[in-house]
């Protein structure tokens, strides 16, 4: 199912690979520390082919899942997900310089994603000629296999998902991660539109 | 209308506190919500460090955090969940849910004076401590639902499907840590006998009072369970063989002198029970060591009861014999 | 000013973005690529002053690119545009003959500052 243009799927590609380019100096500079980060994959599906694509990827895998929920004008809105599937997120936590003592798992976890989430999407906005604002990030209890109805609950909410595989480097550390960007029929209209705009443009 | 007077007076009366900070960490705006809670007029804090004017804010984890704001220029969170409170406030709550301070949530955004260009960071604080207690109070509902689960009417002993599951994760504990975990099956004898001659009444009272008996018996770290009808379990983490006979013996000798006053009649009970030991090589799991226990019971039945057996592998012909 | 520029990026919106953010009657030519291969052919069959070379692309990457023109000894300058800005990327670029690193998205202040720079304009 193509749900965009050729032409905006490349445009849009292109301002998710410049985000990601602009949230990974934001952070290097922030952590002080190499952090680098790539969106090699990205692609647009119906909402409710989303769950059973993840639960290829995450099968058999401890997962984590963060939502943050986003509104913008011209009735762009959704919730914004990131999916880890790496068993270890204290690892990750000491790399970025979070004293473990100071506060929890799930705060790390949070803080982490709310950061990656809102860096990302605030590139990405800015260069849709946008602002995006943010609620608090929360994570969703999956354990016991709960993650493809968790999945299931949060797609029936919404038409489409974007689905950006994200590759995560900091310092010698790598490790993957998906966002997966929900959001309604109305907001995909909003962002063809700011895209035929910035086609437009050039 | 112009709309602009109105910033101000909402703000003021807002049912959350706004907090406005310098990127030095300077006070530079609280509304109403928070001086009145606070105790403190704005005009006497101005500029001064957030630090020195909050008393037992986390340092390190909110510089951090505000330093993320700025340099990020993108917004951070704090739940209640995580972190109770990020401004120590009294609550307004009739019922305090166990705190004696406002539950909140903390959002905290980046602000650009438009003028300026300077920036700020605004924090923005929600009263949860509702929403806590709700959650508290479902919880401890929660926790009293799954403890009835795992209670058996009667007696208020574990019933046995989570006795059995205690059993096996016992098991899987001893073998990790090559830690000894023993077993007592006992079982009161001539129950039968005993409901014919008080009514079942009585036979249930005899049942509830051995119960809490034999749990005064117990180490902290022993788990007492009903098994079925007349039959208990007793699963002894981190004991030998011998020890838990010890064990056996004494809630045998003591059981068997225990009166009991049911509708002014004295009556006196006697159990059997039988004693195994976890042989991690040859017990695959739980199952094969309440069988054991089981055949070291039957022997103790066998042999004219109240007494104790511990299992041996030469008891199968000891049945034989008496058979 | 009769300049040939080649601008090679997978992106059909970032080869645009390019374009348009050069100055103006900069070059005589402006010719495209959407992969490094592609750019090589041009190089081989062309002479051109000036490539716009983005890093991450399909077929031959950006860094492919440059050691090529460099194993040729093309004399073609190269100004490598891209959204990968890790100082590790920009030393490699650097070392293989790039003339200038520029984080993307692209635009006129910046390539015009940067060709002012190297005396390109």
């Amino acid at each position: 199912m193509t749900m965009l243009t050729p032409d905006q799927q490349d445009a849009l590609q292109e301002l998710m690979n410049v985000s990601m380019g602009l949230a990974s100096d934001q952070l290097a500079r922030f952590l002080d520390t190499l952090v680098h980060l790539q969106v090699p994959a990205m692609q647009v599906v119906r909402a409710s082919d989303m769950p059973a694509q993840l639960r290829e990827l995450y099968a058999d895998k401890e997962a984590h899942l963060i939502s943050q929920g986003f509104i913008g004008p011209a009735g762009m809105q959704g919730e914004a997900m990131l999916l880890y599937n790496f068993s270890s997120a204290k690892q990750l936590a000491a790399i970025l310089g979070y004293q473990q003592s100071e506060v929890s798992d799930a705060e790390m976890l949070t803080d982490i994603s709310s950061i990656l989430t809102t860096t990302f999407l605030n590139s990405l906005a800015a260069q849709l000629g946008s602002t995006l604002s943010y609620s608090a990030p929360r994570q969703l209890n999956c354990q016991n296999n709960q993650l493809v109805e968790r999945l299931q609950a949060l797609a029936s909410r919404w038409n489409v998902a974007l689905q950006v595989n994200i590759q995560y480097q900091v310092t010698d550390y790598a490790f993957q991660c998906d966002m997966i960007l929900l959001i309604p029929g109305t907001a995909l209209q909003t962002l063809q539109q700011q895209l035929d705009d910035i086609l437009q443009d050039y | 209308m112009d709309a602009h007077w109105l910033a101000m007076p909402i703000l003021q009366q807002l049912n959350s506190g706004v907090l406005v900070l310098s990127t030095d960490y300077g006070i530079s705006f609280y509304n109403q919500f928070i001086e009145r809670r606070l105790g403190v007029p704005l005009a006497e804090v101005r500029h001064k460090s957030v630090f020195d004017v909050f008393t037992d804010l986390p340092e390190a984890w909110l510089k951090r955090k505000l330093d993320s704001v700025v340099a990020l220029n993108a917004p951070t969170f704090s739940s209640w969940e995580q972190r109770p409170y990020v401004l120590k406030l009294p609550h307004l709550r009739p019922v305090s849910g166990g705190s004696d301070y406002m539950m909140q949530n903390c959002s905290m955004l980046p602000l650009v004076h438009p003028h300026t260009g300077e920036t700020f960071i605004c924090l923005l604080i929600e009263d949860a401590t509702d929403v806590s207690i709700y959650q508290l109070e479902l919880q401890r509902n929660m926790q009293a639902l799954q403890q009835a689960n795992r209670l058996d009417g009667l007696t208020k002993l574990y019933n046995r499907s989570y006795w059995e599951q205690l059993l096996q994760s016992e098991v899987l504990r001893a073998k990790r840590y090559h830690q000894p975990l023993s077993l007592i099956l006992f079982d009161l004898d001539k129950f039968k006998q005993l409901n014919d001659d008080y009514g079942h009444l009585g036979g249930d009272f005899v049942l509830i009072e051995l119960a809490s008996f034999i749990q005064s018996l117990l180490r902290e770290s022993d788990f007492l369970g009903r098994y079925g009808g007349e039959e208990f379990g007793i699963i002894l983490p981190n004991t030998s063989q011998s020890g838990a006979n010890e064990v056996a013996e004494r809630i045998c000798r003591q059981v068997a002198a225990h009166q009991l006053l049911f509708n002014q009649r004295i009556i006196r009970a006697t159990i059997s029970l039988g004693v195994a030991e976890l042989n991690p090589h040859r017990h695959q799991e739980a199952h094969d060591l309440l069988q054991c226990a089981d055949v070291a019971l039957y022997v103790s039945k066998r042999q004219g009861r109240n007494r104790s057996t511990c299992y041996r592998d030469d008891l199968q012909k000891v049945l034989q014999k008496v058979n | 000013m009769s300049l040939t520029a080649l601008i090679c990026d997978d992106s059909v919106l970032a080869r645009k973005q390019v374009k348009k953010s050069l100055p103006e009657g900069f070059a005589a030519e402006i010719l495209t690529a959407s992969n490094g291969l592609e750019a090589l052919d041009i190089l081989s069959s062309q002479e051109v002053g000036v490539v716009f070379l983005d890093l991450t692309m399909p077929e031959l990457d950006g860094i492919g690119v440059l050691e090529a023109i460099k194993a040729r000894q093309l004399k073609c300058v190269v100004i490598v545009i891209s959204a990968d800005i890790q100082p590790e990327m920009q030393k490699r670029v650097a070392e293989l003959g790039a003339l200038a690193f520029i984080q993307k998205p692209v635009n006129s202040d910046k390539l015009a500052h940067i060709m002012h720079q190297y005396g390109l304009i």
